[in-house]
């Protein structure tokens, strides 16, 4: 596997995706954000991405399906759900329909 | 005479021809002379009346008027009769008295001419009797009838006709069956015959009364009177015959009439008796009084009242007679006077009754009917009714006790009075009546009576019933009715209780699911706020440790800079003004602090979530000092200003239990130990294992419970709290969670002013169900 240097973030919280911008700043990392699953796979059409970290509680399109999606057509991608809800179907869904990478609970 | 002595001569003998006694006789009674006949019947004398009457005087001496005086007083002939005893026996003479008038005019003799006319006067009578026999013969309503001795008919005469039907002629040719019954035929001549050679009759001149046969009316009933006489030789029987048909009717009508008489009279005498009895046995005294008041009739009870016999009764005035003799007027009752006779105590009503309606009945009937029994019964039913009255009020209040002060325990006075283990003798002074209230014993359960463990008293009742004891108490139905209604006061309290049991239970179960529906919904509340402030304080954070690093890289460069510039007043003034110095030493506190702050809010949400875990509604492994922990996060709040908390936990192992209802038991419990602290106070907490079983104690110095309290801290609902501030749940659910939904143990242990402790066991169970 290539080693990782375009990162795609997805969050419907801006917030969030700035927070998470800001702890890959040091780091020689091309950074794509979306703030929905249709606009990550949009860019995903476009650019080439190692990793994606996508929020699991989203408007529209939910986290894991989303990466059940890009599963689909990115396979090699690896796929990372953050989440604040400690919901073990979330967990289920996410590791069987989203072939997550990991699933990182929120703080 | 002047015929001259032929002429003598001849009128002798003409006179002593004539048989007639001729006598001539002077005034003075001298008898001149004779002829033969009078001179053969004269007796010794002179005078006229000596010679032809044999008397010593005149005969006018005796009342009758001498014929030879009154033939010269007349100067006629006098005819006159008289009778006389010449010897003969007495005789009845006709006397022809002639005067002989002489030469002067005068008389001077009297020819007197005797004629003995006895005979001829004897056949006149017969001849009259005959004829008057014959009017009788014809004429009486009697039959007679006459026979020979051989019994044919001689004579009968026409009554025969009327009587029997057959003319007198008829019966002289027929003969006498004609007129006797079938019965006589044949015989009759028999007794004749009998009756003719014995020469009288058998019945002799008695009445008989016998039947004849008339002819068309068949057999009547007769009187018969026979009488036998003699015809010559003969003997002949005539009989007089009186048909008594009327006689017999008339008889049989008085006898039946006399007969209608008797029995009315009978009759009266009974119903007279019947009436009397009838009254005698009314047991109320009955009088009857006249317009005077005085008693007429009276009935046993009345003389038996007063000890008198009824003579002394009858005719008194009944008022004053009955005063006499201690019966005197009482007061009224009701609307009837009443008489008190005072040695018997007996009581009477005075019921007086006009007797009307007939007009010669006047005056009352007076009937003393005795009440005793009922003035006796009226005052028991009075008593009976006030004491009735008296245990309803008591009942009564006792009810509204109950239903004010809420206290089943309240009991009516019953009047039971002495204890079953005296009265039974029984000995035994392990029963639970022993020493117990008097009447208890039937209430209590588990008594010996009759050698056997008895149940409540609804099991027992049935022996109850036939306990000496029991049955003593129960004679006053006053009693009865108190008991019954403690007994139902017993019934009413133990259902009470139950009831009150139950309700806890309900409140409790209630109080339970709303409190953990309440918990439930907490938990899901706090789940989703858990999340909402979990992403915000994620960026949060993380934004401060970029910023911590940026402030690093600022500061880096702030100091290459100020190398560069050097001591450039200016700047040094600027850096000065701005606190640079102060800001980028404060900014790495800055961010630190809220790196702190941010940490907190991060735990809160934490235990929030393990504390409200959707999942925990079965059982899972878990540490219990975790949800200690947890549970103290949680209350951190409310005791930190109070309490310092020391915490001594070992390492447990994992068990199986409901980590939710867990630090639910621990929250209330750390809760209550804060509220229990007023003003700053030690809480411990302490863990520990020992015989498979998981122990958490939990120790306050607060106030501690009071001793009189300490056993219903458990109950629902029960709360030293004010008002607001405790649900009275909280130790209820401990309770429950710990020994019901865990098998473990709750102890409580309190000192008031020190402080309290509160030890929760639950088994220690590893997944799998092993218990270690």
């Amino acid at each position: 596997m290539n080693p990782v240097d375009r990162i795609l973030l997805v969050d419907d919280e801006r917030n969030v995706i700035r927070a998470l911008e800001r702890l890959f700043i040091d780091d020689d990392y091309e950074i794509f954000t979306a703030a929905s699953g249709d606009e990550g796979l949009a860019i995903l059409a476009e650019e080439e991405v190692q990793l994606i970290l996508a929020d699991y509680r989203m408007e529209g399109m939910d986290g894991v399906e989303f990466l059940r999606r890009v599963y689909e057509r990115w396979p090699d991608t690896i796929r990372i759900v953050l989440s604040g809800y400690a919901d073990t179907g979330a967990v289920v869904g996410a590791i069987n329909e989203g072939r997550v990478y990991k699933f990182i609970a929120k703080p | 005479m002047s015929t001259g002595g032929f002429g003598k001569v001849l009128l002798d003998r003409l006179l002593d021809a004539i048989s007639l006694p001729v006598a001539v006789i002077a005034p003075d009674h001298t008898v001149l002379f004779m002829n033969r006949a009078a001179s053969a019947a004269a007796r010794p004398g002179e005078k006229c009346f000596e010679l032809l009457a044999g008397l010593a005087h005149p005969c006018s001496e005796e009342g009758f008027e001498c014929p030879v005086l009154e033939a010269i007083s007349r100067g006629r002939v006098v005819e006159s009769v008289r009778e006389l005893d010449l010897g003969e026996g007495r005789r009845t003479f006709e006397v022809l008295a002639c005067p002989i008038i002489g030469d002067d005019g005068g008389v001077t003799a009297v020819v007197e001419i005797i004629r003995d006319v006895t005979d001829s006067m004897l056949l006149r009578k017969f001849k009259e009797l005959r004829d008057g026999g014959r009017v009788l013969f014809e004429a009486v309503p009697d039959a007679i009838i006459t026979i020979d001795s051989q019994g044919r008919v001689v004579a009968a005469n026409p009554a025969v006709a009327e009587i029997f039907g057959v003319s007198p002629e008829e019966l002289r040719r027929k003969g006498l069956e004609m007129i006797l019954p079938a019965g006589l035929h044949g015989r009759h001549d028999d007794f004749v015959a009998a009756a003719a050679a014995r020469g009288r009759i058998k019945e002799g001149n008695r009445r008989v009364e016998v039947n004849g046969v008339h002819r068309e009316r068949g057999e009547i009933p007769v009187e018969l009177s026979l009488s036998a006489w003699r015809r010559g030789d003969e003997i002949m029987f005539t009989a007089v015959i009186r048909n008594i048909s009327s006689r017999r009717a008339l008889e049989e009508e008085n006898r039946l009439r006399h007969a209608a008489l008797n029995e009315d009279f009978s009759r009266l005498e009974r119903i007279k008796k019947e009436w009397q009895l009838v009254l005698d046995s009314v047991p109320d005294p009955v009088l009857m009084a006249g317009s005077g008041d005085e008693i007429i009739r009276c009935n046993r009870s009345l003389v038996k009242l007063l000890g008198l016999d009824y003579a002394r009764v009858l005719g008194r005035q009944w008022k004053e007679l009955l005063s006499e003799n201690g019966v005197e007027e009482g007061d009224f009752w009701g609307d009837r006077l009443i008489m008190v006779h005072a040695r018997s105590g007996r009581a009477f009503a005075v019921q007086v009754n006009a007797a009307r309606g007939e007009k010669d009945l006047v005056g009352s009937v007076v009937v003393l009917q005795e009440v005793s029994a009922e003035i006796a019964m009226t005052e028991e039913i009075e008593a009976n009714r006030r004491a009735l009255r008296s245990a309803l009020d008591g009942i009564g209040e006792t009810i509204v006790r109950v239903a004010e002060e809420s206290d089943f325990s309240l009991r009516v006075a019953t009047g039971v009075r002495g204890n079953c283990w005296e009265v039974m003798a029984c000995g035994r002074q392990d029963c639970p009546s022993y020493g117990d209230e008097g009447g208890r014993c039937w209430e209590r359960v588990g008594t010996f009576c009759g050698g056997e463990v008895q149940g409540a008293f609804a099991r027992k009742l049935g022996n109850c019933r036939k306990c000496r004891f029991y049955l003593s108490q129960h004679e006053d139905p006053l009693a009865v009715i108190g008991e019954q209604f403690n007994h139902m006061m017993t019934i009413l309290e133990e259902k009470n209780s139950e009831l009150m049991v139950a309700y806890e239970k309900l409140k409790q179960a209630q109080g339970q699911l709303l409190q953990q529906e309440k918990m439930a919904s907490i938990g899901q509340l706090a789940a989703g706020v858990a999340h909402e402030i979990n992403n915000p304080v994620g960026f949060v954070s993380s934004n401060l440790s970029s910023m911590s690093r940026y402030g690093e890289k600022i500061r880096e460069y702030i100091a290459t800079l100020e190398e560069k510039v050097g001591d450039d007043p200016e700047s040094a003034a600027l850096k000065k003004k701005l606190k640079v110095g102060f800001i980028l030493e404060d900014l790495t506190d800055l961010v630190r602090e809220s790196l702190d702050g941010t940490d907190r809010v991060r735990d809160i949400v934490m235990n929030l979530k393990i504390f409200s875990r959707i999942d925990q509604s079965s059982e899972k492994p878990a540490d219990i000092n975790e949800c200690i922990e947890s549970t103290l996060k949680i209350v951190w709040n409310e005791l930190k200003y109070k309490a310092k908390v020391e915490k001594d936990l070992a390492e447990l192992p994992l068990t199986l239990c409901q980590a939710q209802q867990m630090n639910q038991v621990f929250m209330n419990l750390l809760v209550n130990a804060g509220q229990a602290i007023s003003d700053k106070g030690v809480i411990r907490i302490k863990s520990w294992s020992e015989e498979g079983m998981v122990c958490v104690s939990i120790s306050d110095t607060g106030s501690g419970i009071p001793a009189d309290k300490i056993e219903n801290i458990f109950e629902p609902f029960f709360t030293t709290k004010d008002v607001g501030k405790g649900t009275g749940l909280g130790l209820s659910i401990v309770y429950d969670i710990v020994t019901n939904k865990h098998n473990g143990s709750i102890e409580v242990k309190s000192e008031e002013g020190v402080g309290t402790t509160f030890t929760v066991k639950i088994p220690l169970v590893e997944e799998g169900g092993g218990k270690r």
